[in-house]
């Protein structure tokens, strides 16, 4: 029974299995994992250039996974869902990593415990202007209100920052799909943005 | 949003992207200007998506992206 289950789960969709783990079938969430551990390890290995970072970045991912299952929803990708989770944890690294500041303090050479020490950067100031909170807002509300193919691949591109080619692979779209759908998100983002500040313009 | 050209030509959506992206050449970019200029539902088109991916860019790093984080 259980043999017959774990072959019927591995010819599933993404979406399905993810439909199977929220329900409780941690076997579900255990193909996934054997389904994606590589291709998620190579794809942050293009940001990290390192392996053991992203040993760590791929194990945080699905324990993200794990942890947030029940907040997946399937109207997005699952593939997409996951890439996200893990380019934000691969950026925060970048940023965690970035603000750290080698500071030299050996006084004896031979001390083998006398290591350089990494503090924190304090000088980063928060930005609580009003307008521009006000302005991420609406672009917030803005992105909420876009369809779901289009917001998807306008993320992706314009927040994550990731390549066409890179995008094409996450969302499984042509590249031409890809492009078109970026153009035409990023287009009707402004006429939401418009909407909101000029709503007398809004067309039926 | 009506449907323009760019959605039935995949050349002319490459076009766009490139120049959105600022990938053009200053000769393909006076073209693609020239061809905007003679089209009107197209050069609408082209400055929302320009003006959409500058207000997302002066954003990205701050934006709560919705749906798809956890």
């Amino acid at each position: 029974m259980q043999a017959a289950s774990k072959a019927e789960f591995r010819k599933m969709s993404d979406e399905d299995l993810m439909e199977k783990f929220q329900s409780g079938y941690e076997l579900a969430f255990n193909i996934l994992v054997d389904r994606y551990q590589d291709r998620l390890h190579n794809f942050l290995y293009r940001y990290t250039h390192d392996h053991q970072d992203c040993e760590d970045l791929v194990q945080e991912t699905f324990f993200r996974v794990f942890r947030s299952r029940h907040s997946y929803e399937r109207i997005a990708k699952f593939s997409t869902w996951m890439y996200t989770i893990a380019i934000n944890l691969a950026k925060s690294l970048y940023k965690k990593k970035k603000r750290m500041t080698k500071v030299t303090i050996h006084k004896d050479p031979d001390d083998s415990e006398d290591r350089p020490m990494k503090l924190e950067d304090s000088g980063i100031l928060p930005d609580d202007s009003l307008h521009e909170k006000m302005c991420m807002d609406q672009l917030e509300k803005a992105l909420e209100e876009l369809s779901d193919d289009f917001r998807e691949v306008v993320v992706l591109r314009d927040i994550q920052q990731l390549s066409y080619e890179e995008i094409s692979e996450i969302a499984d779209l042509p590249m031409g799909t890809v492009k078109s759908r970026i153009n035409r998100g990023r287009a009707q983002l402004q006429e939401l943005l418009e909407n909101y500040v000029y709503p007398e313009t809004i067309s039926a | 949003m009506k449907p323009t050209a760019f959605d039935s030509d995949g050349v002319l959506t490459d076009f766009l992207t490139d120049y959105l992206d600022g990938n053009l050449d200053q000769a393909e970019r006076q073209s693609f200007e020239e061809y905007l200029s003679q089209n009107e539902e197209e050069k609408v088109f082209a400055h929302k998506a320009m003006k959409g991916k500058k207000a997302l860019a002066r954003f990205a790093d701050k934006i709560n992206v919705p749906s798809v984080t956890a």
